[in-house]
């Protein structure tokens, strides 16, 4: 099980990610889950991925309300979105960017790159918490604070989910 | 902006964010070209009124690929103004975590950065002339550069407690001493390093005939050379002193204290860009332009001091002389740093006394300036700093690699852009080149303006009365 738990500290909420993950942290010692807290996901976070069979992302969202805690499965993006979109005629600008290294490289994205470089495919789920600030230098929005709780718990109910799919035995 | 000016904003793969003008005349010919930095950090005037502890934690936050090289170079300002002695133990782990970060750094530079366009071509479609690409085309190859540069983090987070932005070098040596268990973990994984850093560098000297003509045109000019040697002339990147060559080997400088950096290196700025332009001072602006980084340290040096790095470096000598010009060759020395690198780590976390639990000095404030020099992956990278009697900062110079090189990347954008450009016959690719000669440099720009984004780029081609001959969109 890989926890991955992004956010940049010295930006308001985008800090609920590594709040989060430093809680997994202590909490998940001892149970042979790795916990990784990053400032963004980066393609060497392909290498952990391709080890885990569960990965569970945790993240601060700008699109949700502030304070809620959502969770959804994610998958790999596919290989031929790039070679679709010039197909398609879409503008170069806004075409989505297959480059990894744009600060907008998204679980799917990293999801992708552990597909092509060792064909790995774990089950992979994002906790997403809804932001209401991204200032830099401010503290956690109080709804975001009182969401910690909420999303840990959250990660740690899809680890259990992960765990009893992967020791149930086939029929 | 004039009206036969071609505009490349953003610059690509490059840390940070530039832009780079080609003028035009009338016959449309490439007149002149400039590299524009066009963020501002202004670390240098953030840091004063804060106390001189808090500076290699702050100074860390310049940047995220190199981050190390500023706390080793700001931890070594502040031992100077305690007026302390780093233990043995503590400078041996400044230099593991300093020598792993020019690992990852190096890795993400070629790997990430710049095997797109060497894999995949650099008229490729830009879709797809990144790392992802490189992963369909190549998986060995990308995979050995996200191993590389998770070799080198893990190095970090291992000793520093995390990936980016460790907190562990601070003035007086580093927080606390490094366990047996950590130890032991970092050479588990050094075979396997060292490994994909052979490889790769046998795949690139495969290959390196491929790109005979960016090498004659991407910064092949002569130059100065500067870089910090250990007496006896082994290459140094956490300590040493500077030394300063010509094109043809000989020495302009040498065995100069780092603390001297101001008799010899003069910073001018330029209206065109934030970044701040070093040179040679007893040779004057421009004419003492140099360069600093992986082409430098192996032209300044007579040897790296590990013999799989010292093989390469004779047959990089070998192949393209003594004294390289071409800032195309930067990618091959980078590559040999890595196994230089990757070897002295290895030697260091394999001494017996690596464990020792002295690794930090304490003192207070005995001088009011201290001055601290190491090697980036970029460069050399000078931290100065006066402080008052209590420790508050006072004032900060940062005289930072990418700036070194800042005359060199213009002369270097000039070269390629009038030798691919050609009047108003301008393809994708062309553009490309113009942005790969400076991703050979390998500029950190936030880490080097501190004197004060997905965007479409559309390259607007006029002629000399300004009529729009053509639009270049991606």
């Amino acid at each position: 099980m890989l926890v991955v738990a992004c956010g940049n500290t010295l930006r308001g909420d985008d800090a609920v990610g590594p709040d989060v993950g430093e809680l997994l942290t202590v909490g998940l010692a001892g149970t042979g889950a790795t916990v990784i807290v990053s400032d963004q996901l980066l393609p060497e976070l392909a290498d952990d991925a391709s080890r885990a069979r569960l990965v569970v992302f945790v993240d601060a969202a700008a699109d949700r309300p502030a304070g809620s805690v959502s969770v959804r499965t994610v998958a790999p993006r596919r290989a031929a979105a790039a070679g679709a979109d010039r197909a398609a005629g879409v503008a170069a600008g806004e075409a989505r960017s297959l480059d990894p290294f744009s600060h907008g490289m998204g679980p799917e994205d990293l999801l992708a790159l552990t597909r092509d470089l060792y064909a790995a495919a774990p089950t992979a789920v994002l906790v997403s918490v809804g932001a209401a600030s991204f200032e830099p230098g401010a503290e956690l929005s109080g709804a975001v604070r009182l969401a910690i709780p909420r999303a840990v718990e959250a990660v740690l109910h899809a680890i259990s989910e992960g765990t009893r799919r992967a020791s149930t035995p086939h029929a | 902006m004039a009206d036969n000016t071609i505009v490349i904003e953003p610059v690509t793969r490059i840390e940070g964010h530039a832009k780079i003008t080609i003028q035009l005349d009338e016959a449309g010919e490439v007149a002149d070209a400039h590299f524009h930095v066009t963020q501002f950090r202004g670390f240098e005037r953030i840091s004063q009124g804060r106390m001189v502890h808090e500076m290699p934690s702050l100074m860390a936050r310049i940047c995220g690929i190199c981050p190390v090289s500023h706390m080793v170079a700001s931890a070594k300002a502040c031992d100077e103004i305690l007026g302390v002695t780093v233990p043995p133990t503590g400078v041996r782990l400044r230099r593991v975590l300093n020598l792993a970060q020019i690992v990852q750094s190096h890795a993400l530079s070629f790997f990430y950065l710049s095997s797109p366009d060497l894999l995949l071509g650099f008229d490729s479609d830009p879709a797809l002339r990144n790392l992802v690409g490189v992963a369909r085309q190549t998986p060995d190859l990308a995979r050995d550069g996200v191993a590389l540069r998770r070799f080198g983090q893990r190095i970090i987070e291992r000793l520093g407690g995390k990936r980016i932005h460790p907190a562990w070098v601070v003035p007086g040596g580093v927080s606390r001493p490094l366990e047996a268990s950590e130890r032991d973990s970092i050479l588990a994984e050094i075979p396997d390093a060292r490994m994909r850093a052979h490889r790769t560098l046998e795949w690139f000297k495969k290959n390196v005939a491929s790109w005979t003509e960016e090498a004659a045109h991407f910064g092949d000019f002569p130059s100065l050379y500067m870089g910090l040697v250990h007496e006896g002339g082994n290459a140094a990147y956490s300590d040493g002193l500077l030394r300063v060559v010509d094109s043809s080997g000989w020495v302009m400088a040498d065995g100069v204290d780092p603390r001297a950096y101001e008799e010899y290196l003069g910073e001018t700025v330029e209206p065109w860009s934030y970044l701040k332009s070093t040179y040679f001072k007893p040779l004057g602006y421009p004419a003492g332009i140099y360069r600093v980084g992986p082409l430098a340290r192996l032209n300044v040096a007579e040897r790296l001091g590990t013999s799989a790095a010292d093989a390469e470096l004779a047959e990089y000598r070998e192949r393209l002389g003594r004294y390289p010009s071409s800032s195309f060759h930067y990618h091959y020395a980078r590559l040999i740093e890595i196994v230089h690198c990757i070897d002295v780590i290895d030697e260091i976390l394999s001494r017996p006394d690596i464990l020792d639990p002295h690794v930090r000095a304490r003192a207070q404030i005995n001088r009011n300036e201290g001055v601290g020099v190491s090697e980036a992956p970029r460069g050399v990278l000078i931290h100065h700093y006066k402080v008052d009697d209590d420790g508050l900062v006072e004032w900060v110079n940062l005289v930072i690699a990418t700036g070194h090189n800042n005359l060199a990347m213009n002369r270097s954008v000039l070269q390629t852009a009038r030798h691919y450009i050609k009047g108003d016959q301008v393809k994708e690719g062309m553009l490309n080149r113009v942005e790969a000669v400076i991703r050979c440099y390998d500029p950190c720009l936030s880490c080097s303006t501190h004197a004060v984004g997905q965007m479409p780029l559309e390259v607007d081609i006029r002629d000399a009365e300004g009529s729009l001959l053509r639009q270049v969109s991606r």
